[in-house]
C-alpha cells in the first residue's frame, strides 16, 4: 500500500461545450520516503493534481487514498483532520501568518488539532532546528528572508509528523541559491526523515532533486522518469524531456 | 485626469464586492447621522409633550375677558402661530346632580355636582396624559359616550358599559361609560369627559369653547416670552392669557432631556465618521500592491491620489444618496413604531421625520467630505512607500508598537481629565468628562494589545481553543489603529448608554429611595392635593384617634401644616436676604420616623427627631436649606401667626412629598403652641402583624364617611402610580439609547466582512493545513468578540466617568442627586456588546468558512 494512491483521477471545470478537463484519468502511487516531482507546461493540471491529492478540492471522478484512507465520501471535517495529521503543505507564497512568530507558525497544525500549546511549540522548535532555524523561533515572517520563510513553512508541514508533504511551486518565489537549498531540504525530508514528497515545479534543476518525475500534458501523465543521481546532468536531462513535451 | 477617471471607474466596476462593502460603510455612516437627526425633532416634541402632560402642565391658557365661552375658531388662529405646538379647546360647565336622580347610598358619597367637560380627544391627549384604568379614551366619532373617574364611578355605582343620566340645558342626557380614569386626587368637581361637539350641542353652545390650552415647541425662556407676547398681540384685549407657574423641576427635566438628545445627535455624527474612516483605511491598505504596480508602470503620485479621490467621491456620493434614503426610511419606520407605542400608552401621535436643508447639507458634507478625507489620508501615506516595496508579496506588516503622537496626546488629556472631573465648577468637570472620553479614543490603539491579550487569554481557555483565540488576538493586534477605530463605535455607543444609565439610575434611585422612605407605612389617607397643604381641609385629631382605636391598627402618624416665613430680621437669627415663605409641617417625633423617614443630607435621625421634641428646634428640607443658606446649628426666625419665634436648625432632611417645596419640620407640640394648628392634613398608619387588612380597610372607610376629603390607599399602590408617571416621562429615552447601539453592530459587521475578504488567502491556508470550517468561523467570532470587548471595556470606563460627572452636575439643572452605580446598565451594555459581537460575526464568519480552499489560495488580495 502506497502512502498516496491516486486512481483514475479526473477533474472537469464547467459544463457542455465550455467544459475544461484539467485532469484526465490520472493514476499515481507514491511509496513511503519517495520524492516525486510533477512537471509540465502551464495549465497541464499540475496544481489541480496537487490540490486533489491534498483534499483541497473534490475530483469529478476517481479517488485519492492517503495511507489507505479514501478521501472521497469523507465529510469536510474528516478531510480537514487528515490534512492536519497526515499531510503537510508548502506553498509558493509561504502563506505564513504575519502576526505569529516562526515557532507559532510552525506549531499551527498541532495547535489547530488541540495539542497543548507547550507541546506544540516544543515540536515546532524541534523541526525549526532541523530545517536550520533553531535561533529564529521568535521572529515574525517580516523579519525573515524568503528562504527562511519557506523553511518555516517546511517545518510547519512536518510538525504533525505527516506521511505526505505536498509542495506547490515551493521555489517559485525564491532566488536560485535559496531554491537549491530548499530542494535539498525536501530531498532530506524524503530520504532521511522518511516522508513522501509530491512537489509541483516548473524548474528542471529543482525537479532533478526528486527520485521520480511525472510529466503532465493536457491533464494526462505523458511521461515518467526515475533518477538515480541528482546532479547537473540530471537537471539537463529533465530539461530536455520537458522541451520535448 | 482622464486616465485617473478611467482607472477609478474600472476599479469600482472590477471589484464589485469591495466597492459594495465600502459604499455600504458610507451608507451606514450617513444613515446613522441623518436618520437619528431626522428623528430627533419629533422625539423632542414627543418628549416635551410626555413630560409636560405627565406633570399636567400647559404653556398658556386662553380665556375670554368676560369668562364666557368664545368661538372655537380662535383655536385655529392660534395653531397657525409659528412656535405653537398644539392647541386644544374645552367647553366645561358644572352640572348639579339632583338627589332625585342619585339618592344617598350607604358607603358612597354622592357629589352634589360634576363638571361636564367637552374636549377634542386628539388635541387634548397631546396636552395631557389621560391614563385609563379600564376601557378606552374618547374619539371624535363618539356620541352619547363618556369617560369618568374611578372615584365618580364608585360614588354613582357605575361600571364600564353602564349608562347614567345628567341634566343639561338640552334636557336629560344619557351617557354610556366607555372609559374609566384613575380616582381623582386634585381639588374641584369630578369630571365627566365627552367629545367637544357633543358638549356644544348639549350646552347649546356649538363651536364654542370655555378655554384654549396651548403648548409651545420650545423651552427656551426668551423664545417663550416672545411667544406669549405674540399671542397677546394677536388676540387683542378681548382675551386673557394665563401662563401657569412653571415648576422648576419640569424645566430641569426638559433641559436634561434636551441635552441628552443633542448629545445623541453629536454621537451619531461621530459614529458615522468613524465607520467611514475605518473602512477606507482598510481598503487603501489592501490596494498597496496595486498602487506599487501602477507606480512601477510610470503613474505619478498625483494621478494615483486622483484615482483614489475620484473613487472616494463617487462612493461618497452614491453612499450619501442611498444613506439619505435609508436614513429617512429608518426615521419614518422608527417614528411609526414609536407612534404606535405612544398612541397606545400616551394617546399621542409622533410626527414624521423632520428634514431641514441644513441637515441635508451637513449630512452631504459628512458623507462625501469624510469619504474624501478617509480616502485621501491613507492614500497619501501609501504613496510614500517605494514601488518596489509595495510590490513585494508581503502578507501584511504588523504595525509598530511604539506609542505615537496620539498616545501622548491621550495621556495629556487623561491627566487633565483626572484633575478636572472632580472640580466643583460644572464647566470644568464637564470638560473633564469629555476629555476623558477623547483620551480613551486616542489611547485605544495602544490599549489594543494589552486588552486583547487579557480577553484573548480568556477566549482561548473557553470558546476559542486550539490556538484560534491566539490567532484572533494577534489579528487585532496586527493593526491596532484599525481595531481601535472599529472598537470606537462600540465605545461611543456604550459610553452613552452607561452615562445615561448612571443619570437614570441615580434619578430613579434618588426618587425611589425618597418615595419608599416617605411612604413606609401600610396605608395613606391622602387629601385632595398632596404638597399644596394650604388648600386642603384636614381633620381634627379625633380621626387619627379613632383609627388608632381600631383593633387591627398598630400605629398612626400624621402631618399638620401651617404657613409661615423665615424672617430676614437679623435681631435674633442669621440674616437672610429676604423673607422666605415656608411650609411648616408638624410631625410627631416619636411615630413619624416609623412611617416616613426623612433622608438626611446633614445631621441624623438619632439626634434630630428627639431634638424636635425638646424645645424650638426644626429640620429644614434641601430646598429650604439651599434657599436660605441656613445650616445645622444656625438660628432661624419664623414669622408665625402669633409673632416671631426663634428656632434652631438641627438637621437638613427630605421627604418625597415636600421635596420641591421650601419646608421646615417641627414637632406637632410646637406647631400647636406657635401656630395654633392641630389639624391633620395627611395620615399614615400601619397594621398589626397578621391583622385582617380587609377588615381594617372597611373600618377606616366607615370612619372616612365623615371625612370625605380623604382617600384611603395602600402605600404600595400610591408608590406604583408615582413610579408609572415617572417612567412615562422617561420611557421614550430608554428606547432611543438602545437604538443607538445598533450602528456599532453595523460597523462591526462591515469591518469583519472586509477583514475576511482581505485575508482570503490566509484563511484558505488555514483551511489547507487542517483548520475545520468550524474553527474558521470561530476565528471570525473570536475577533468580533475581542473587538466588542475592547469597545465595551473602554465604553464602560468612559460612560462611568461621564455619567459620574453628569450626576454630580445635576444640581445645576435643579436636582441634587447622589450617584448610584448603574449595575443594570453596565450589565446590559456588556450583554449588548457580547450579543452584537456574535451577531456581527455571523455573516462574515459564514463566508470565511464556506470559502473554496483552492480559490482562496489563489486570491491576490
Amino acid at each position: 500500500m502506497g502512502i498516496l494512491q491516486i486512481d483514475e483521477l479526473s477533474k472537469r471545470y464547467g459544463e457542455g461545450e465550455t467544459a475544461v478537463v484539467a485532469l484526465d484519468r490520472v493514476s499515481v502511487k507514491i511509496e513511503r520516503g519517495e520524492f516525486v516531482a510533477v512537471m509540465g507546461p502551464s495549465g497541464c493540471g499540475k496544481s489541480t493534481l496537487l490540490h486533489l491529492a491534498g483534499g483541497l478540492d473534490r475530483p469529478t471522478s476517481g479517488r485519492v487514498l492517503i495511507e489507505g484512507t479514501d478521501l472521497s465520501g469523507l465529510s469536510d471535517g474528516k478531510v480537514a483532520a487528515i490534512r492536519r495529521r497526515k499531510i503537510g503543505f508548502v506553498f509558493q507564497f509561504f502563506n505564513l501568518i504575519p502576526i505569529l512568530g516562526a515557532e507559532e507558525n510552525a506549531a499551527l497544525p498541532l495547535t489547530l488539532d488541540g495539542v497543548s500549546p507547550a507541546a506544540a511549540r516544543e515540536k515546532a522548535r524541534h523541526w525549526l532546528a532541523k530545517v536550520g532555524l533553531a535561533n529564529r523561533g521568535g521572529n515574525r515572517p517580516d523579519q525573515l528572508s524568503g528562504g527562511q520563510q519557506q523553511r518555516v513553512a517546511v517545518a510547519r508541514a512536518l510538525v504533525a509528523e505527516p506521511a505526505l508533504v505536498l509542495a506547490d511551486e515551493p521555489t517559485g518565489n525564491l532566488d536560485s541559491r535559496a531554491s537549491e537549498e530548499l530542494a535539498a531540504l525536501l530531498r532530506q525530508v524524503a530520504a532521511e526523515w522518511g516522508r513522501s514528497v509530491l512537489m509541483v515545479t516548473h524548474d528542471a534543476r529543482i525537479a532533478a532533486y526528486a527520485d521520480r518525475i511525472l510529466f503532465l500534458k493536457d491533464g494526462r501523465v505523458v511521461d515518467e522518469t526515475r533518477l538515480s543521481a541528482h546532479g547537473n546532468d540530471e537537471g539537463r536531462l529533465v530539461r530536455e524531456r520537458m522541451e520535448k513535451l | 485626469m482622464k486616465t485617473a477617471m478611467h482607472l477609478a471607474l474600472r476599479y469600482l466596476a472590477g471589484r464589485k464586492l469591495r466597492t459594495a462593502l465600502t459604499t455600504l460603510a458610507v451608507v451606514f455612516g450617513v444613515f446613522v447621522f441623518f436618520g437619528m437627526n431626522a428623528v430627533l425633532p419629533s422625539v423632542m416634541a414627543t418628549f416635551q409633550h410626555n413630560v409636560q402632560s405627565a406633570w399636567g402642565q400647559v404653556d398658556a391658557t386662553i380665556t375670554h375677558q368676560s369668562g364666557e365661552a368664545f368661538p372655537a375658531s380662535v383655536g385655529a388662529k392660534l395653531s397657525a402661530f409659528p412656535g405653537v405646538r398644539v392647541v386644544s379647546g374645552f367647553l366645561s360647565r358644572p352640572v348639579n346632580l339632583p338627589p332625585s336622580l342619585y339618592p344617598a347610598a350607604k358607603g358612597r358619597r354622592i357629589p352634589s355636582a360634576v363638571s361636564l367637560v367637552g374636549i377634542a380627544p386628539k388635541e387634548a391627549a397631546q396636552i395631557r396624559t389621560y391614563t385609563l384604568e379600564e376601557g378606552r379614551f374618547l374619539t371624535d366619532a363618539d356620541a352619547g359616550h363618556a369617560v369618568i373617574t374611578a372615584s365618580l364611578a364608585h360614588a354613582l355605582g357605575l361600571a364600564l358599559g353602564s349608562s347614567f343620566a345628567l341634566p343639561t340645558p338640552s334636557g336629560m342626557a344619557r351617557l354610556a361609560v366607555v372609559g374609566i380614569r384613575p380616582a381623582r386626587s386634585s381639588p374641584g368637581n369630578e369630571e365627566v369627559l365627552i367629545p367637544l361637539r357633543e358638549a356644544g350641542r348639549l350646552f347649546g353652545s356649538p363651536d364654542r369653547v370655555s378655554a384654549l390650552e396651548v403648548n409651545f415647541d420650545t423651552f427656551d425662556a426668551t423664545r417663550r416670552e416672545s411667544l406669549h407676547a405674540g399671542l397677546r398681540a394677536g388676540l387683542g384685549d378681548e382675551y386673557k392669557i394665563g401662563s401657569p407657574a412653571t415648576g422648576t423641576e419640569l424645566f430641569a427635566t426638559l433641559k436634561l432631556g434636551m441635552y441628552a438628545i443633542n448629545l445623541f445627535g453629536l454621537v451619531a455624527m461621530a459614529m458615522g465618521a468613524f465607520i467611514i474612516l475605518n473602512t477606507y483605511r482598510t481598503v487603501v491598505a489592501e490596494r498597496r500592491r496595486d498602487l506599487g504596480m501602477l507606480r512601477a508602470l510610470g503613474a505619478d503620485g498625483r494621478t494615483l491620489l486622483a484615482v483614489l479621490l475620484i473613487e472616494g467621491f463617487l462612493q461618497g456620493l452614491a453612499g450619501t444618496l442611498v444613506g439619505l434614503a435609508v436614513g429617512w426610511g429608518f426615521a419614518a419606520a422608527l417614528l411609526a413604531g414609536l407612534s404606535g407605542i405612544m398612541e397606545s400608552f400616551m394617546h399621542v401621535r409622533t410626527g414624521g421625520p423632520v428634514v431641514s436643508p441644513l441637515l441635508v447639507g451637513i449630512t452631504a458634507v459628512l458623507g462625501i467630505g469624510m469619504t474624501l478625507l478617509a480616502a485621501g489620508i491613507p492614500a497619501r501615506q501609501a504613496l510614500r512607500i517605494s514601488p518596489l516595496e509595495a510590490l513585494r508579496p508581503v502578507e501584511g506588516k504588523t504595525a509598530a508598537s511604539r506609542p505615537g503622537k496620539g498616545f501622548w496626546a491621550g495621556v495629556l488629556l487623561l491627566l487633565f481629565a483626572s484633575a478636572a472631573v472632580w472640580n466643583p465648577s460644572a464647566a470644568v468637570s464637564l470638560c473633564g468628562g469629555a476629555a476623558f472620553l477623547l483620551a480613551l479614543l486616542l489611547l485605544a490603539p495602544t490599549l489594543v494589545r494589552p486588552i486583547t491579550a487579557l480577553f484573548g487569554g480568556l477566549l482561548s481557555r473557553t470558546i476559542a481553543r486550539d490556538g484560534v483565540g491566539r490567532l484572533a488576538q494577534g489579528q487585532l493586534a496586527r493593526q491596532p489603529s484599525r481595531s481601535a477605530v472599529t472598537a470606537s463605535t462600540t465605545l461611543l455607543a456604550l459610553a452613552l448608554l452607561v452615562a445615561t444609565g448612571s443619570v437614570m439610575t441615580s434619578i430613579t434611585e434618588h426618587f425611589l429611595g425618597m418615595l419608599k422612605a416617605t411612604l413606609a407605612s401600610d396605608y395613606l389617607l391622602i387629601p385632595p392635593t398632596v404638597s399644596v397643604w394650604a388648600s386642603d381641609v384636614g381633620a381634627k385629631p379625633e380621626l387619627a384617634e379613632k383609627i388608632r382605636a381600631l383593633p387591627e391598627v398598630s400605629l398612626v402618624s400624621t402631618l399638620r401644616f401651617a404657613s409661615a416665613s423665615l424672617s430676614s430680621r437679623p435681631s435674633m437669627g442669621k440674616e437672610l436676604s429676604g423673607d422666605t415663605p415656608v411650609s411648616v409641617l408638624g410631625i410627631d417625633p416619636a411615630s413619624f420616623p416609623k412611617v416616613s423617614a426623612l433622608r438626611f443630607e446633614s445631621g441624623n435621625a438619632r439626634l434630630a427627631y428627639p431634638a424636635l421634641a425638646s424645645g424650638r428646634n426644626l429640620i429644614l428640607n434641601g430646598s429650604a436649606a439651599s434657599t436660605t443658606k441656613l445650616h445645622p446649628g444656625d438660628r432661624a426666625v419664623l414669622v408665625t401667626a402669633r409673632g416671631l419665634r426663634e428656632y434652631r436648625v438641627v438637621a437638613i432632611g427630605n421627604d418625597y412629598l415636600n421635596a420641591k417645596l421650601v419646608t421646615a419640620y417641627v414637632s406637632q407640640e410646637n406647631l400647636r403652641e406657635d401656630f395654633g394648628k392641630i389639624e391633620d392634613v395627611f395620615l399614615q398608619f400601619n397594621l398589626k402583624p397578621g391583622a385582617d387588612a380587609a377588615r381594617a380597610e372597611m373600618g377606616v372607610r366607615t370612619l372616612l364617611e365623615d371625612y370625605p376629603q380623604f382617600r384611603l390607599t395602600r402605600s404600595q399602590k400610591y408608590l406604583a402610580d408615582n413610579l408609572a408617571t415617572f417612567y412615562s416621562a422617561f420611557g421614550a429615552l430608554y428606547l432611543l439609547f438602545i437604538i443607538l447601539a445598533v450602528p456599532s453592530l453595523l460597523a462591526l459587521v462591515n469591518t469583519l466582512a472586509i477583514g475576511v475578504f482581505e485575508r482570503t488567502r490566509e484563511l484558505g491556508m488555514l483551511r489547507a493545513i487542517g483548520a475545520t470550517r468550524g474553527q474558521v468561523r470561530l476565528l471570525v467570532l473570536a475577533e468580533a468578540m475581542l473587538l466588542s470587548s475592547l469597545g465595551a471595556l473602554l465604553g464602560l470606563a468612559a460612560g462611568g466617568v461621564v455619567g459620574r460627572v453628569l450626576v454630580s452636575n445635576a444640581e445645576h439643572l435643579g436636582f441634587t442627586l447622589e450617584y448610584s452605580f448603574p449595575y443594570v446598565w453596565m450589565l446590559a451594555s456588556i450583554a449588548i456588546a457580547v450579543a452584537f459581537g456574535a451577531l456581527a460575526a455571523y455573516f462574515p464568519g459564514r463566508r470565511a468558512a464556506r470559502m473554496q480552499i483552492v480559490e482562496a489560495l489563489r486570491h491576490e488580495g
